[in-house]
């Protein structure tokens, strides 16, 4: 139906888990030490956030010239890439997320080589009137259908 | 018989107040002997446990957020309600109807509804169904050394040496992979099997028995697990993204099949299940409610598990993985493993975790293995413990089929380890085609002949709320229409990806298995239950003696 390969995910998953575990991949030769960081474990849409790459052993070099890629909302049919790309200049970005959601921002080298991966969760600026809808619309319909087949099949069943 | 044609509105009250009364005269003469090989018949409440135990599973908890993420969130909630009212509940009630009706498992309960194509459709399906028992088993057993794993070293932060390749890997993925190649999941296949055939044995009061703890105790673990995840820092704020639609997304034909689909792998229709529980129902009471009452239930379930699951993972960024594995066993503990508190908290959590996934599969594959043990027992005038007996004995070895790989030669995988690859196989045949194909013979045939009709009357008559002509034209035409287009649509995207998983890769010297293994899956999911349901169709049915008693 739906769900995709397993192998092909199990696979994928393997292959990344150094990159999605430490958020370290090998630059080059010599083992690579970058990771990127933010300066909030939850940004906000529309407020200002910065992502900082940093050499976690002071031995993989400057982060000048690495590349920070994002998309928002990463393996979902809603998937975007994140317009603010750019290279790194001073080893950190400003950036003010647009969309509420999962985002996965990674840095590449010269050679689109991904040597560090952060996974971040936008919130929204405030609370969704669309979801809240959706929210009570889904709970209710749900749970009031129980409400109503549980009081009918009783009385049908006496 | 069901192409009596009515000469007059009278003649067919007439009819049916025969046909009502003989029916129920039957069913009260000899409940005992008319009720699926002459079990005993649920409670009300039993009912209602068992039937929701059987549609809540693994997908419920896992497989619902990460197919809610996937397909947009918010977005998803119109398709999959709409599915669950046009697809879902008219299938279920059909399915119980059958049950209820005729006091039958699947394939008895079809013949009688539709002759011996039906009765055909009925074993492929239990056959179907089969295949995914094994698997599912197997998953279970996974599941029991995650949850003995999640007293402690599931945590430890150090990363554990694997089997494969001696690939080091971060905890839970290390701690999975290197359970996966010890031989102790052997041992809990086998122990997952047992627990099926200690219940199954005893019947539909054993059943009732067990489902009368899982199920409350899973809607108590999953709002405990809400509860947690809710107060998280970040986590109300997953259950805004959760809900939030994305209109552009709504246009998206994937998104509309991803909705049929999880309604159809959610609530049991196509697995025989359904029709094998309704026989059990007792006198009294409407399968149009009751289908509405389960079908709910498993969603209202579904509702909860999609907010405490987001919550949790969005508190900690966690991308979640559309696939139940990922989800299952890296994901979701994932998200736990960073839980606040220290080591008492994630470990509490994490057993809480595994122990819901348990008890939901658990309840799940009980049903299974009674659908395919009443139906032989039917046929065959079969003692219920040996049967019981004989097939979780077949069970453990076909599960041991999904699990030895990794414990035999962990060296397999290559890019996708041999286990992983049969699994993916099997699933994909079984799931995402045999389910749909079974959905769709089911309303074709019963659309046939006005059977569809009669049985809709047949269940009016023991409602207070009428279905109406209107029930006919969606599961005789609006139904069979939408099955066609999903599988129509799933086999052109089958034709133009090359044959499924046929671009699996194996470890040196075991590359001849990816020329093989895709088309043998193939031909093993057609030519089994096709020659089993033939066989089993064709062979008489042994006269009932006192053996089928409990």
């Amino acid at each position: 139906m739906t769900r995709p390969r397993w192998s092909l995910v199990l696979a994928l998953l393997v292959a990344s888990t150094a990159v999605l575990h430490t958020g370290v991949r090998a630059a080059s030769a010599t083992a690579s030490e970058f990771e990127i960081h933010s300066d909030s474990s939850i940004p906000r849409v529309g407020q200002v956030t910065q992502l900082r790459i940093v050499d976690v052993s002071q031995r993989a070099g400057s982060p000048v010239g690495l590349i920070l890629r994002g998309t928002s909302r990463p393996g979902s049919v809603a998937a975007e890439p994140i317009e603010h790309r750019q290279r790194v200049v001073d080893g950190s970005l400003s950036w003010t997320p647009q969309r509420a959601g999962l985002v996965r921002w990674i840095a590449v080298d010269e050679s689109d080589e991904i040597v560090a991966v952060l996974d971040l969760a936008v919130a929204p600026e405030r609370v969704p009137p669309a979801g809240l809808l959706i929210l009570l619309a889904a709970g209710t319909t749900l749970f009031g259908g129980i409400a109503i087949a549980l009081r009918r099949d009783r009385h049908e069943s006496s | 018989m069901f192409a009596v044609e009515w000469s007059s509105p009278a003649a067919y009250v007439v009819y049916m107040q025969r046909h009502t009364s003989s029916h129920l005269s039957q069913s009260q003469d000899a409940p005992a002997a008319q009720a699926s090989g002459g079990d005993p018949r649920w409670t009300r409440f039993g009912f209602i446990m068992a039937a929701s135990g059987s549609a809540i599973g693994l997908g419920n908890v896992v497989f619902f957020p990460a197919n809610a993420y996937r397909f947009g969130g918010g977005s998803f909630y119109l398709p999959y309600l709409l599915a669950l009212l046009v697809v879902g509940v008219p299938l279920l009630i059909v399915e119980l109807g059958l049950g209820r009706e005729h006091r039958r498992a699947y394939p008895g309960a079809l013949r009688k509804a539709a002759g011996g194509t039906g009765e055909f459709l009925g074993w492929w399906a239990l056959f179907n169904t089969g295949f995914i028992a094994l698997c599912y088993v197997a998953i279970l057993g996974w599941v029991v050394g995650m949850l003995v794993g999640s007293l402690g070293p599931l945590w430890e932060p150090s990363t554990a040496l694997t089997g494969f390749d001696a690939e080091r890997l971060a905890n839970p993925r290390g701690f999975f992979y290197r359970m996966i190649s010890r031989p102790a999941p052997l041992l809990f296949i086998a122990l997952i099997w047992a627990a099926n055939l200690w219940i199954v044995r005893r019947g539909a009061a054993g059943i009732e028995r067990a489902v009368r703890v899982f199920v409350p105790a899973m809607w108590i673990l999953m709002f405990l697990l809400l509860i947690r995840g809710v107060t998280l820092p970040g986590g109300v704020d997953g259950v805004w993204y959760l809900f939030t639609p994305d209109p552009a997304v709504l246009s998206d034909v994937e998104v509309w099949r991803g909705a049929i689909s999880q309604i159809f792998f959610t609530i049991s229709i196509g697995f025989g299940v359904m029709t094998a529980y309704g026989a059990y129902l007792p006198e009294r009471g409407s399968q149009t409610t009751q289908a509405v009452l389960v079908s709910f239930l498993n969603c209202g379930f579904e509702y909860v598990a999609g907010i405490a699951v987001f919550a949790i993972l969005f508190a900690f960024a966690v991308v979640p993985q559309a696939s139940t594995i990922a989800m299952t066993f890296f994901i979701a503990p994932e998200g736990i493993g960073q839980l606040p508190g220290g080591p008492p908290v994630v470990t509490s959590f994490g057993v809480l975790f595994f122990l819901l996934l348990l008890l939901a599969g658990l309840s799940s594959s009980v049903s299974m293995v009674e659908a395919l043990v009443a139906a032989l027992r039917e046929k065959f005038d079969l003692h219920r413990g040996a049967t019981t007996t004989a097939i979780c004995t077949a069970g453990i070895l076909g599960s041991w089929v999904f699990a030895l790989p990794h414990v035999v030669d962990p060296q397999l995988h290559g890019h996708g380890t041999l286990g992983m690859t049969l699994f993916d196989l099997i699933d994909h045949w079984a799931f995402d085609y045999g389910l749909l194909l079974v959905g769709l013979s089911q309303a074709l045939l019963l659309a046939r002949h006005r059977r569809i009709e009669r049985l809709r009357r047949s269940l009016d008559a023991r409602s207070p709320r009428k279905l109406g002509p209107a029930f006919d034209i969606l599961v005789g035409r609006v139904i069979p229409v939408l099955l066609t287009a999903l599988l129509v649509w799933s086999l052109v995207a089958e034709v133009r990806a090359g044959l499924y998983g046929a671009d699996a890769t194996f470890a040196d010297g075991w590359s001849r298995l990816a020329t093989v293994a895709p088309g043998a899956a193939l031909l093993l999911w057609l030519t089994v239950p096709t020659g089993l349901a033939i066989l089993l169709t064709r062979w008489p049915p042994v006269p009932r003696t006192r053996r089928s008693q409990p």
